[in-house]
Order: C-alpha cells, then sequence, then structure tokens
C-alpha cells in the first residue's frame, strides 16, 4: 500500500484556483520532489496533504487511509504516527536539547524510556550528531540543526515525510549533506517523501519530480 | 563671521570659531534648532512606531487603564484630604477671627478667673472667652456644635462671631441668653428658619429653648456650626465659672512669641497658649498619618501600573528584535532607539495620566459624597468641604504617571538598544533576549535595602524607613521573580520525574524550564498586585481580630450609659448604683489634658479601677515590676503616688515606661503618678490616661462623672434596668454591650471601606494582569505552538498544556507573592502601623480571603491558558510554522 495518495485534489482561494485535480501518488522508499514558482501551490499541497486544512474536491489517503474523512483529533494521531515534518527554519524546540528534540515524537507516542533513548541514539548516529546529543540548540550550526530536524522527522518511523525546502537555510555544501541524508534515512525507514523545493540539483536527486504548473501537477523532465 | 559646522546631524552643538556675540547667538539659534529638529524627527519616529502596539491592543489598554487608575485613585485621595484639611484649619482659625493667641486647657475647661488675669498684662490688646460645646436638637436628634461667646469682648477679636440679628430692631440679640445664631449649612440640617425654635438638653437634663435669631452667613467654614451667648453655654454644658479658650489680640509691636513668653508665667499647668494656626495644624495632626497611609496606598495602583508597562514593554521588545534590529541596522542610532521607545512609553503615560486626572475629580467628588471629607475615619466631623481643581497637584500627578510609564519602560528599551543587531536578526534566543532582566543581583541588593531600611526612624510621625523598606520589598522580589520561577518548576521537574507523567506534562515543564524568564518578566505586576493585596488583609484582618478582641476586653459590663457630654452627679450616681436592677456599676469620668505644647491633647479617663488587678479591665501589653504605688489620694507633696496606666500611643509619644513617674495637669496642679501598665488603646490615636477616679477627685475637687458601666442584677433584665433608669430622660442614653461592639465594628469597617477597596483594585489589577499577560505569552509562543500540532499534539493536548503552563507560572507567582505580602504585612503591622499609629496587634491571617483570592487566580490562570492555547492552536493557525514555507 502506497505511503501517499492524492486524487483529483482542488483547493480554491476565493476565486482563485490554487490546486486543480492534482493526482500524486508516492511508493514506500520513494522520494518525489514538488518544483514550482512562487504561488503554485507546494505550500498548500503539503496543507492540505498533512490535514492541515480542508480540500474544496479530492481526497488524500495515506498509507491506505482517507485523510478527508478524519475529525481533527484522528487527523492529529495520524500526523503524529504516519508522518514526519521537515521545515525549512527547522522549528526545533529551542528549550529542548538535540536529543529531546528528536525523543519528542516518541514521547508522544509514549514509547518506553530504554527504546526511546536507543532509538534516538540511533538516530543521532545516522545523521552524524551523535556525540552532539546533550548539544543546546544553539551551540550548533544551520547544517547540523535541520540534521536534528531530520532525525527527529524519522524518528517515529513514519510511513509519510513532508519536507518543505529542507535546504532552503543552509549553504551549498550542507545543503547537499543534508539532503543526501534524509533522502538515505528516508529510504532506509522504507517511507515515501514529498520535497518541495525551489532548487533544481536537489530535485533531480530524488526518484521522480512533479512540476506545479497553473494549479496542475505535471511530470517533470 | 565664521562659522564652522562640525557633523552637525541635528543633535550635536556646533563649534564655533568667531567669537563675536553675532557669533555665539547664530550659533546657539543653530544649536537650538538642531535640538528641536531632532526631538521632532523621535517623536515623529515613536508616534509611527506606535502602530506596532497594534498586536497587543488589549495589553496596552490594560496598562493605560491602570496607570489611569493609578493617577486617579492618588490624586482623589489627595484632593480629598487637601480639601477637607483646608476647610478644617479655616474653620478652626475663623473661629478664632483675628486673635494672635488662643489659651485653651483640659476638656473640662479652666476656672474663668484667668480672664481677669489676662486682660491686665501687658501686651494684651483685647481677650475674648470661649465656652465650646455640643447637644443635641431634641426634635431632630442632630448635633448642634456652638460657640459661646461674649459678644462685646467677641467684637474686638472674632467679629464673625457676633452676627446681626435677622431682626434689625432686635439690636441686644447677641447678649440674650435665649437666642442662637446658626450656620446655613447646619440648619438645613436642623430643617428649621430663622424665628423657629430649637430644645437643647443641658448637661443636667433640663431643657432649653432657643430662639433661631439669625444666620452665620457669608463665613464658610461657619456653615455648620452655631454662636451662642456665652451664658447660655456654660449652663448648656455645666461649665458655669470655667471656658473653653480665650482668644487674645496682641498690642501693636507684640509679637505672639512674646506675648506667649510673657503669658507663661500666669497659665496654670495644663492650660497653654498658641497661635490659632499652630493648634490647628496640632489638630489636623492627628489625622495626618491616615491620611499619609491612605495616599501610599493609593500610589499602589500607579505602581502596578508602572510594572505594566514594563511587562508590555519587555513583551513589546522581545517581540520585535528583529524589527529593531533592522531600524539598527539601517541606521537608526542606539541611543535614538532608546529615545524613541522611552517617547512612547511618555505619551502611553500621557493618555493614562490624561485620562486618570479626569477620572480623579469624579472619583474625588463620589468619595466625598459617600464617605465624607475624612473618607470615612471620622476626624473632621462636621467638615462638608468641596472638590475644587487644583493646577500644581494636577500637574504632579500628571508628571507621576508619564514618570511611572516610562521607568517601567526604561529597562525593556536599554536593552532593545543594547542588543546587537547581528544577534537581534538571528532567529529564535528570545530566552537570551530577556536574560539581563533575570539578573540576580539587583533583587538580593533590594531585599538587603529593604532589611536596612526598617532601621530608618519615623520622620515627623511619617514611618519613612517603613515605606522604603516595602517598596525595596516589592521591587526586590518582582527581580527575583526569574530565578524564583526557576527554582519551582526545577524542583516540579524533579518531582514529577519519579511519576510515569504524561508527555504533555513533560513539555510543558520542560518549556517552563527552559525559558522561565519571559513568563516572569510578564508576572511582574502580577506579583506586585498579589504581594499589596496579601499585605493589605492581612493587616486589616489583623487589626479586625485585635480589635474585636480588644472591644470584648474594654466593654465588661453589659450596659453603658453615657455618651456626649453627660454629667451625673454624685446623688445621680447614688440613685443609680442604689437600683433593683444594677447588680453591680463602675463610674468614669473623661477629660482631656495637654501634657506638651504643640501636641494634640491627651484623653485622662478617671475610672474606677482595681489597682492591684488593673488587667481585669484594661488590655496591657506591659507592667511595671514592682507594686510600690499606693492607690488613691492623697497625691501632693511626699505622700505616696496613684498608679496611672498609659496607652501604648502616651508611651511612645511621651518616651513613658512602667516605673516612670508622670506629671498630669488635673485642675490645673501638676499631679505625680506612677506609671503602673501600658495598655492597648484602639479608640484615641492621641493616647489616653486610665487613672483611679478617687485620685482625680482629689485632685480637681470634681466628682461629677460621664459614663457608668452597669452589670445587671441577678434575675434582672436589660428592660428592667431600661424603666429604672427612666428617670434620666434622653440625656443619657443606654446601650447594650453588644450594640455598641456592633456600632463599633461597623465603624471600624467604614474607616477601611477606602482600603478595602485599594485591596480590591490592586486584586482586579492583578488579575488584568494575568489575563492579558497570559494571552500574550501564548501569542508569543504561537510557532512554537504550530510546530507541536504538526508533530501531533491534539488541540486539547496544547490547550491543556498552556493551562498546566499558566497553572504553574501562576502558582510560583502567588507563593512568591504569599511570601513578600506576609513579610509587607508584618512590616505593616509592626512599624507602619506602630510609627503611624502606635499601636500594636496580633498577625491574623484571613485564611478563607487568601483562599478566594488564590483559588480565583489559580482558577482563572487554567481558563485563560486553555482558552488562549485553543485559540492558538486552531488548525489555521497551526500554519504558522509554515509562514517561511
Amino acid at each position: 500500500m502506497s505511503p501517499l495518495r492524492v486524487q483529483g485534489l482542488v483547493k480554491r482561494f476565493g476565486d482563485r484556483v490554487v490546486l486543480d485535480a492534482v493526482d500524486i501518488e508516492v511508493s514506500g522508499g520513494e522520494v518525489v520532489a514538488v518544483v514550482g514558482e512562487s504561488g503554485s501551490g507546494k505550500s498548500t499541497l503539503l496543507n492540505l496533504v498533512a490535514g492541515l486544512e480542508p480540500a474544496d474536491a479530492g481526497t488524500v489517503f495515506i498509507d491506505g487511509v482517507e485523510v478527508g474523512l478524519f475529525d481533527d483529533d484522528q487527523r492529529t494521531m495520524l500526523r503524529r504516527k504516519s508522518i514526519g515534518f521537515v521545515f525549512q527554519a527547522f522549528h526545533l524546540l529551542p528549550y529542548l536539547d538535540a536529543a529531546a528534540n528528536v525523543a519528542l515524537p516518541l514521547e508522544l507516542l509514549g514509547w518506553d524510556r530504554a527504546a526511546r533513548d536507543a532509538r534516538v541514539m540511533a538516530m543521532l548516529m545516522a545523521v552524524g550528531l551523535g556525540s552532539r546529543a546533550r548539544s543546546r540548540l544553539q551551540d550548533l550550526s544551520g547544517g547540523e540543526q535541520q540534521r536534528i530536524a531530520v532525525a527527529r522527522a524519522l524518528a517515529h518511523r513514519p510511513r509519510l515525510v513532508l519536507a518543505d525546502e529542507p535546504t532552503g537555510n543552509l549553504d551549498a555544501r550542507s545543503a547537499m549533506e543534508v539532503l543526501e541524508l534524509m533522502l538515505a534515512e528516508t529510504r532506509a525507514v522504507g517511507a515515501g517523501a514529498l520535497l518541495v523545493t525551489h532548487s533544481m540539483p536537489a530535485a533531480r536527486r530524488c526518484d521522480r519530480i512533479v512540476q506545479l504548473v497553473d494549479g496542475r501537477a505535471q511530470a517533470a523532465q | 563671521m565664521v562659522v564652522r559646522r562640525q557633523r552637525n546631524d541635528g543633535v550635536r552643538p556646533v563649534a564655533v570659531t568667531d567669537r563675536s556675540a553675532w557669533g555665539w547667538i547664530g550659533a546657539g539659534i543653530r544649536g537650538v534648532w538642531g535640538w528641536l529638529a531632532a526631538g521632532m524627527r523621535l517623536l515623529r519616529l515613536a508616534c509611527l512606531d506606535l502602530v506596532a502596539w497594534r498586536g497587543a491592543k488589549m495589553r496596552l489598554a490594560v496598562a493605560i487603564g491602570v496607570l489611569a487608575l493609578g493617577v486617579g485613585l492618588g490624586l482623589a485621595i489627595e484632593r480629598v484630604n487637601a480639601v477637607a484639611v483646608a476647610e478644617f484649619e479655616a474653620g478652626m482659625s475663623t473661629l478664632s477671627g483675628e486673635a494672635d493667641l488662643s489659651v485653651r486647657g483640659p476638656r473640662s475647661g479652666f476656672d474663668d478667673t484667668l480672664l481677669a488675669r489676662l486682660v491686665s498684662r501687658p501686651g494684651v490688646a483685647a481677650a475674648s472667652p470661649v465656652v465650646e460645646g455640643s447637644r443635641n436638637d431634641l426634635a431632630s436628634g442632630v448635633a448642634v456644635s456652638f460657640q459661646g461667646v461674649d459678644a462685646l469682648r467677641a467684637v474686638a477679636v472674632q467679629p464673625a462671631l457676633v452676627p446681626r440679628a435677622a431682626d434689625a430692631d432686635d439690636r441686644l440679640a447677641n447678649l440674650r441668653t435665649d437666642a442662637i445664631f446658626v450656620g446655613p449649612r447646619l440648619l438645613e440640617r436642623l430643617e428649621r428658619q430663622v424665628g423657629d425654635r430649637i430644645e437643647l438638653l443641658d448637661v443636667a437634663g433640663r431643657m432649653r429653648s432657643l430662639e433661631i435669631v439669625g444666620l452665620l452667613s457669608g463665613v464658610p467654614a461657619l456653615a455648620g456650626v452655631a454662636v451662642v451667648d456665652i451664658a447660655t453655654a456654660q449652663v448648656l454644658e455645666g461649665m458655669e465659672g470655667r471656658l473653653s479658650r480665650i482668644d487674645l489680640r496682641a498690642q501693636p509691636g507684640v509679637s505672639p512669641a512674646q506675648l506667649r513668653t510673657a503669658l507663661a508665667a500666669v497659665l496654670p499647668s495644663g492650660v497653654q497658649a498658641d497661635t490659632p494656626d499652630a493648634h490647628a495644624s496640632t489638630e489636623a495632626q492627628v489625622s495626618r498619618a491616615y491620611r499619609a497611609n491612605l495616599s501610599v496606598l493609593a500610589l499602589v495602583a500607579l505602581f502596578c501600573g508602572s510594572l505594566l508597562v514594563f511587562s508590555a514593554q519587555a513583551l513589546q521588545v522581545a517581540r520585535r528584535r528583529s524589527q529593531f534590529a533592522v531600524l539598527r541596522a539601517l541606521g537608526l542610532k542606539r541611543r535614538e532607539l532608546l529615545a524613541q521607545q522611552v517617547l512612547q512609553s511618555a505619551l502611553i503615560g500621557a493618555v493614562g495620566a490624561a485620562l486618570g486626572l479626569a477620572l480623579a475629580y469624579g472619583l474625588a467628588a463620589l468619595a466625598l459624597l459617600v464617605l465624607g471629607g475624612d473618607l470615612g475615619a471620622g476626624f473632621f466631623r462636621g467638615v462638608a468641604p468641596e472638590i475644587t481643581f487644583d493646577l500644581p497637584s494636577s500637574l504632579s500627578y500628571f508628571g507621576a504617571g508619564v514618570g511611572a510609564s516610562i521607568a517601567g519602560a526604561f529597562l525593556p528599551s536599554l536593552e532593545a538598544a543594547r542588543t546587537p543587531p547581528a544577534r537581534g536578526l538571528r532567529p529564535g534566543g528570545l530566552e537570551q533576549a530577556w536574560q539581563p532582566l533575570g539578573r540576580i543581583w539587583p533583587g538580593l541588593l533590594l531585599l538587603i535595602l529593604s532589611g536596612a531600611s526598617l532601621a530608618v526612624p519615623p520622620r515627623d510621625g511619617l514611618p519613612v524607613g517603613g515605606y522604603l523598606a516595602i517598596a525595596c520589598l516589592l521591587l526586590g522580589t518582582v527581580a527575583l521573580t526569574p530565578r524564583f520561577l526557576k527554582l519551582f518548576v526545577f524542583a516540579l521537574v524533579h518531582v514529577t520525574r519519579a511519576w510515569r507523567s504524561s508527555a504533555v506534562i513533560k513539555l510543558a515543564l520542560a518549556q517552563l524550564r527552559g525559558a522561565p524568564t519571559g513568563p516572569a518578566v510578564s508576572l511582574a505586576a502580577i506579583v506586585a498586585a498579589v504581594s499589596l493585596a496579601v499585605a493589605m488583609m492581612l493587616m486589616v484582618n489583623s487589626f479586625r481580630v485585635s480589635f474585636e478582641a480588644w472591644l470584648l476586653h474594654i466593654l465588661p459590663a453589659e450596659a453603658y450609659l453615657g455618651e456626649g457630654g453627660l454629667r451625673l452627679s454624685v446623688a445621680e450616681q447614688q440613685r443609680i448604683a442604689a437600683l433593683r436592677s444594677v447588680g453591680r456599676v463602675e463610674f468614669m469620668r473623661i477629660d482631656e489634658v495637654r501634657l506638651n505644647a504643640g501636641r494634640p491633647p491627651v484623653t485622662v479617663l478617671a475610672r474606677d479601677i482595681d489597682p492591684v488587678d488593673p488587667g481585669a479591665r484594661l488590655p496591657l501589653v506591659a507592667r511595671a515590676s514592682e507594686d510600690v504605688a499606693v492607690e488613691g489620694a492623697p497625691l501632693f507633696g511626699d505622700s505616696p503616688v496613684a498608679k496611672a496606666w498609659v496607652s501604648e500611643s502616651v508611651a511612645e509619644i511621651e518616651q513613658l515606661s512602667p516605673g516612670q513617674l508622670v506629671d498630669i495637669p488635673l485642675g490645673g496642679h501638676p499631679v505625680r503618678f506612677r506609671i503602673d501598665g501600658i495598655w492597648r488603646d484602639y479608640g484615641r490615636q492621641q493616647g489616653a490616661i486610665v487613672i483611679a477616679r478617687s485620685a482625680y477627685v482629689a485632685a480637681t475637687g470634681d466628682s461629677v462623672v460621664s459614663n457608668a458601666a452597669l452589670w445587671l442584677a441577678p434575675g434582672a433584665r436589660f428592660a428592667d434596668l431600661r424603666a429604672g433608669l427612666r428617670w434620666l430622660g434622653s440625656r443619657a442614653p443606654l446601650r447594650e454591650t453588644g450594640e455598641i461592639r456592633r456600632f463599633s465594628l461597623a465603624i471600624f469597617d467604614r474607616t477601611f471601606a477606602v482600603t478595602w477597596a485599594l485591596v480590591a483594585v490592586a486584586v482586579t489589577i492583578g488579575l488584568a494582569a494575568l489575563a492579558g499577560n497570559l494571552a500574550a505569552l501564548v501569542l508569543a509562543r504561537r510557532r512554537e505552538l504550530s510546530v507541536l500540532r504538526h508533530l501531533g499534539l491534539r488541540l486539547g493536548d496544547v490547550s491543556w498544556m498552556i493551562a498546566l503552563q499558566a497553572l504553574v507560572i501562576v502558582t510560583a507567582a502567588l507563593a512568591t507573592g504569599l511570601c513578600a505580602g506576609s513579610l509587607i504585612g508584618l512590616i505593616l503591622v509592626e512599624v507602619v502601623n506602630r510609627q503611624s499609629f502606635h499601636w500594636s496587634m496580633e498577625m491574623h491571617a484571613p485564611w478563607g480571603s487568601l483562599l478566594a483570592l488564590t483559588g480565583t487566580m489559580c482558577l482563572l490562570a487554567m481558563v485563560t491558558g486553555y482558552l488562549g492555547g485553543r485559540g492558538v492552536a486552531r488548525a489555521e493557525v497551526v500554519r504558522a510554522a509554515s509562514e517561511d514555507w
């Protein structure tokens, strides 16, 4: 069962049609890049997929479950269990250290302490920050913070990772490192990923590219 | 002429190379113009920047409202006090007319032969004797305060007391013993007209009918009093052959001081000469401490307003950190940013202060209407002042409002200006921005200063040290609040670690532990308001409980006889004692004596008392260790001295302690007493001395009494007692003890009505600050909450997390406020009260009220937190984290 299937998704803001019958499917272990001009509806697509705002028409299936049939609490639980997020501005919680940030989704899922600690350490090792587990965020560079964010997004083994410009705030070298890491880890947990980006080099590293033009999704070369 | 400009950017003065006068003038004009231009630019910037408050309208409105309340309350109380004291003093001065000196003695008066001796002294141009008194009108029950004057003598000294009769033909009206002149306000209260008659009972219970022959018009200070012939006044008061005062005019070239020195030798003991103004201010002094305390309490709201501005500005600065950094990067200088923010606070303060001025005059008029000129304390009976606009005091309170706002905003503004633009432009780091406000040493220093201030002695009877200690303690506590919160959260984290607590609880505590300064900064006003409310509740409750206990001790009998100017002769005393319904009776004579010139008179209570066991009647707080005195007379020469028990006020003001000897002027002679003990007296602020009635009679020869305490005989009822005393008529009201207690407690509550109103204001400010600041804190965390929603925290989880955090924050604030408030309450009871009123009392916590206060605040915190969290975490706001997508 594919982690994400979007069918005929429509979203309007007033008279303006932002997404017009968008169809996308992401298989397990597949990373799909979404590209498009500013205002083409990339962010709206992520919001609709995550169940953060309602669609005007169409359906979103995550791991075979139709999101649109859920109420707010059920959508939240779906995000908690099945989705991992990576933001452009990292959005780590400043009052938690690196390990506690990674552990947060596991805490919410009620993992016991031993399993949680082991998973957190494994994720930190995987992103190359095993020695910085107790570091405060202000002591970490932008690249390191985004690695922590990737570890947090994948710690609970989600079925789907939603990443929006995960390399937008990083220099070219860090960007490529983080991207490679994210692709590798996503594939390692067997999750599907939808990656919104402006960067064509980054998009080309993904398995497939979808371009949003006038609200419609087109396969890009 | 060459004037060289040196980098004149509108702020720096120009350098002058041309030393001619024109050169200096030109440079001066340019310099002033430069400063003006810079000022205008800053003002423009400050006004433009005000738009930034759009997102914090509620907080701004609450801060402005509280500033207005502070200015309004402070100025209203100042105005009421000022006009009441002014009218009281004007009234006293008017009564003495053109007198240079007033000779006054004890309440029972002094021998009228003194008049002849004074008139014959060199330096005296004219003398006018006066008998003061007050009797109730039989028909209306209204108290008629009167001045009995000798019209022929008064013309030369107090012409205002010799008015013309309404009937122009009645030229001798001022000398008629059945005539009375009445002030217009008193006439209105009596509901009579000129030509009507009023009936007054004299001290012997005989009815005296007086015709209202004229009005005391044209002199506002006399509007509430009456004037009668001196002989009439003496009969009414039972003061035949005695006078209350003699007003004197000095001969040209003789100063009041010279005249006083010249008269000192002929004045009997306990009779003193003073200028009318000095006497008026001495009388007004009695209420000074009460007025000062009330004014200080009124400033509480202003102080809280200042802290609210501080919180609002601190939150604003933290929120706009990056905006300030951009402004600095674009070229706004550090001091310009500081000036802009301070100027903005001044504008906010000006709006609050202007509203406060309008509020003040409305509140003052309302307070006069509801509570009277003494704000319920009973100091200025008969005074009915009107509120007038006063520019200097209005301007000073306006300045105080603006100053409070600037003081509140200064630290956060300074921090905003000091932050390097590079740091300000970096995302996050809010806690870092607040860190300087969480330093520990200013708070510790203030607490040390607070302790040291307690050693400062009172100045002019005002507890300056106590006020200073309270201010430092309050500021120190506010400064240390971030530390207290950090400690509290640290303890909670460790306690909850042992439990298997949910992720929501862990997350809530982790957030507070990681970023405690922001919430603590926003708690400043809440902590201050709670501290002050707790302190005032503690003080008033301690006083009330102690007052109730005092009433129980001081009123042991079942009924009391006597009110106003009752006089009971020996025969009447015997008749009362012989009544079948009376099991036991103790008589008391009340008099007033002056122990020292320039100080208000002290009450002498000459009563039947067991000198071996005075504690049975008096609530003693100290007693002489050895018992050497012998009760009763004789009292002169080398004979054994009688005992006296002085109230705490007398002991402190006159520096007396048990075992010491004191001379009390009685019957025109100094009579020596040994102080056997000090007792607590909440009834007479200027002090009281209890002596045995036998000693009073021996010294004065006057065995008339003014009060009687009555115990019922076995089987007798109160109705039997009332029936047995019917022969006394209405001149001696009989009251049950329970009724007196209820009445006294009602007066107590009326006196503290304003204090309770101020407590209510402090609590309201606390609640408003709580709601406003919690909402602001939640809004400031919008993005963080959004991330948590992305990670799978349900709406309910977020709401409960914020509610829990609000509860933790407010519990810490309440704990801090309760501790600080208890200490402030202790200072109020042990330092401020003792130094202001010389009263001691036991501490009694108002547990019920405290529980209600803490419960309300906790509940409000949770509700505000829950609703705030719910509002912010709603689905559409979840997008906050995606704002940079």
